[in-house]
């Protein structure tokens, strides 16, 4: 009785104040919460981390076990795989470490290849290997290992190459033309003005420079595209197909004779 | 005798942790019995018995109603090796095959032998008390369930939710304490990583803002429960190899249509093993799993492009079946260019162009290189010379 007398400004702001502490004290408890639930997800990580590197015999030989552990490592997103270069992986090249290794770099190049197009340099798998690898483990990849690896992957076809950059420095190409929209992407793009430049692509598609010269290098060689190096600028690529669609519609009275004379022209 | 109870199925997580054949049950010092004959399985629990004549008649012994147990070797006189169970009292309202008994023990004999490791797992199962631990977890909850009953207000809230947290943290520390127990609460584990990751991702979106972990985390969740192994293939590489292009094809075939008809073989490669979790297939024997998949009704195959790139695709999209397609769409254009069947597709430059090469190679279109570039028409010489014939 006594509180539903207490109206006024005085008890608006009391409520209120409350209202706040409890909101407070709510947002507190819930960051809490999520700190503790991460410190679990830690431990859980580390654990499986040593697991699958100290018992993967073990873990293998038995069938349900092993289900489980997958499952385990799946949800907390551990990697199972903990081969450790040994000896014989050293000196022979044997073993499961670079199959492993292999499976590894396929994945990270796989889970970029919306950002990349498929082409990233051996350094920066590097860093992402090492950030995606076991937090506990010590051992360090090294850019030979990668070299090493996708060596190894070159029986499965030449999907996956390694393009030397000079200086040692090598770029790793995961998709292969057949598989890339890259070059539809270009096109498009160049639907407008019937020619690209390198800088139009990297600022309208956002690629870096090494994906964006591998396309258009491989539209030159198939001849999909012309170089134009008279802007005193930059380098045009001119599409002629696209090239000649808009000369024959802007000005219908030119015939196309004319229009491949000035293409020619361009060219030379 | 009269402690064995009949077979119900257990609570969720029994593993099978030794198994014997030609084990007979024998009250006290009785020779005679109606159980002669069965298999006996050890899990962490209990032992459960099944009539080798007739599978469906089991019979269960469970690990609490033990006080001690004995292994007795085999003797000239006697018919194998047997293990010597003592046994508390009778609990009430037992239900089995037999209601009384003169009895405090009962003897498993091993016709085959195997008493030697079923001892072992056998006394190991019985000192773990593992069925202690999960009656007394569940009355220990309802002992802390009432106790929070009387705190309320936020410092209960604060309270239950440290505990909880404790709780987990304990479990999951012991849990990688070593490796048996791991696999004891596996299960558990299975749940609580789960759970741990589920709240984390409710509160923060995902558990890691990588995109190879996550992507990781969703190929591992692929799982294939029993891979295929080179060991139960002996001396058979072809036999080998076909089951493995069936695994293949079982785990891929979905992504394969989903990611416009074909996939590169690293791709399969990263994928395959994955879902394999430890058990790794190496690059040769996946690239010769593919080649086999021609010889089982897959509907994958492997190809090869000029280029030397390989890939396994939809059988349905392979080039002998689009060269018709392919014709119609060049003869409703009037005339196309790799770009523009590309474009209408949805697949890529490269993929149109060999396309196209396909069908010119067929007769059905042709080509004209000229300096606006490859251009495909309509093979009119073919068409007009079929008409007029």
């Amino acid at each position: 009785m006594a509180t539903r007398r207490r109206i006024g400004v005085g008890a608006v702001q009391n409520r209120q104040q409350t209202a706040n502490k409890f909101a407070a004290k709510g947002e507190q408890l819930a960051g809490e919460q999520l700190q503790q639930f991460s410190q679990q997800l830690d431990q859980l990580s580390a654990g499986l981390e040593m697991f699958a590197q100290k018992h993967r015999d073990e873990i293998k030989k038995n069938s349900q076990f092993r289900r489980h552990f997958q499952e385990m490592c799946a949800s907390v997103g551990v990697d199972p795989l903990a081969s450790s270069k040994g000896f014989w992986a050293k000196a022979l090249g044997f073993g499961d470490f670079y199959y492993e290794l292999g499976i590894q770099i396929v994945e990270i190049c796989l889970s970029t290849t919306h950002i990349n197009g498929g082409i990233m340099t051996v350094e920066e798998i590097r860093n992402r290997l090492m950030r995606t690898r076991s937090r506990t483990r010590k051992d360090v990849i090294s850019t030979d290992d990668i070299l090493r690896a996708v060596e190894k992957l070159k029986v499965l076809g030449n999907g996956f190459e390694l393009v030397p950059l000079g200086g040692g420095r090598f770029l790793v190409q995961s998709v292969p033309g057949e598989l890339s929209m890259d070059h539809s992407r270009v096109l498009q793009l160049a639907e407008d003005a019937a020619y690209v430049t390198k800088e139009l692509i990297m600022d309208k598609l956002r690629w870096d420079e090494a994906r964006t010269q591998s396309v258009l290098d491989y539209l030159v060689k198939e001849g999909l595209a012309w170089i134009d190096e008279q802007a005193s600028d930059t380098t045009q690529y001119w599409i002629p197909s696209l090239f000649l669609q808009q000369y024959c519609h802007s000005s219908s009275s030119t015939s196309v004779s004319d229009s491949l004379h000035s293409m020619s022209m361009n060219n030379y | 005798m009269n402690r064995l109870s009949w077979y119900t199925p257990g609570e969720s997580t029994e593993e099978l942790l030794c198994q014997a054949g030609s084990v007979g049950i024998y009250d006290g010092d009785l020779k005679q019995t109606q159980f002669e004959q069965g298999t006996a399985s050890l899990t962490l629990q209990r032992i459960i018995w099944a009539d080798s004549s007739d599978p469906d008649r089991r019979l269960v012994l469970h690990h609490s109603l033990i006080v001690s147990i004995e292994k007795h070797h085999k003797s000239m006189f006697s018919r194998g090796g047997k293990i010597v169970v003592k046994l508390e009292k009778p609990k009430a309202g037992n239900v089995g095959p037999i209601n009384s008994s003169q009895f405090d023990s009962l003897r498993l004999v091993f016709r085959h032998g195997g008493e030697d490791d079923f001892f072992k797992k056998y006394e190991d199962a019985i000192r773990r008390k593992t069925w202690q631990r999960s009656s007394s977890s569940s009355s220990s909850a309802g002992s802390r369930a009432s106790g929070n009953l009387r705190s309320v207000g936020i410092s209960g809230i604060e309270r239950r939710l440290a505990e909880n947290h404790q709780k987990t943290h304990e479990t999951i520390t012991q849990a990688f304490d070593d490796m048996s127990k791991l696999m004891e609460t596996a299960r558990e584990m299975v749940n609580i990583s789960k759970s741990i990751s589920e709240k984390v991702r409710s509160r923060k979106g995902e558990i890691t803002d990588d995109e190879t972990i996550q992507f990781k985390s969703y190929l591992l969740s692929l799982g294939v429960s029993d891979p295929v192994t080179k060991s139960t293939f002996v001396g058979s590489d072809t036999d080998y190899f076909k089951s493995l292009a069936k695994e293949i094809s079982d785990i891929l075939v979905d992504h394969v249509k989903e990611n416009g008809g074909m996939i590169a073989l690293p791709e399969v490669y990263c994928r395959i093993n994955r879902a394999r979790g430890m058990e790794l297939l190496s690059p040769e024997d996946v690239i010769n799993a593919c080649e086999s998949l021609i010889r089982i009704d897959s509907p994958l195959e492997l190809h090869r492009f000029a280029s030397g790139v390989l890939v396994v695709q939809l059988r349905s999209a392979s080039i002998d079946n689009t060269v018709d397609q392919t014709a119609d769409f060049v003869t409703k254009l009037g005339k196309a260019s790799a770009n523009e069947l590309a474009d209408s597709l949805g697949t890529t430059v490269v993929l149109a162009r060999e396309r196209l090469l396909a069908a010119e190679e067929k007769g059905v279109i042709c080509r004209d290189d000229s300096i606006e570039g490859l251009l495909f028409y309509p093979n009119r010489f073919l068409a007009e010379i079929s008409q007029s014939a």
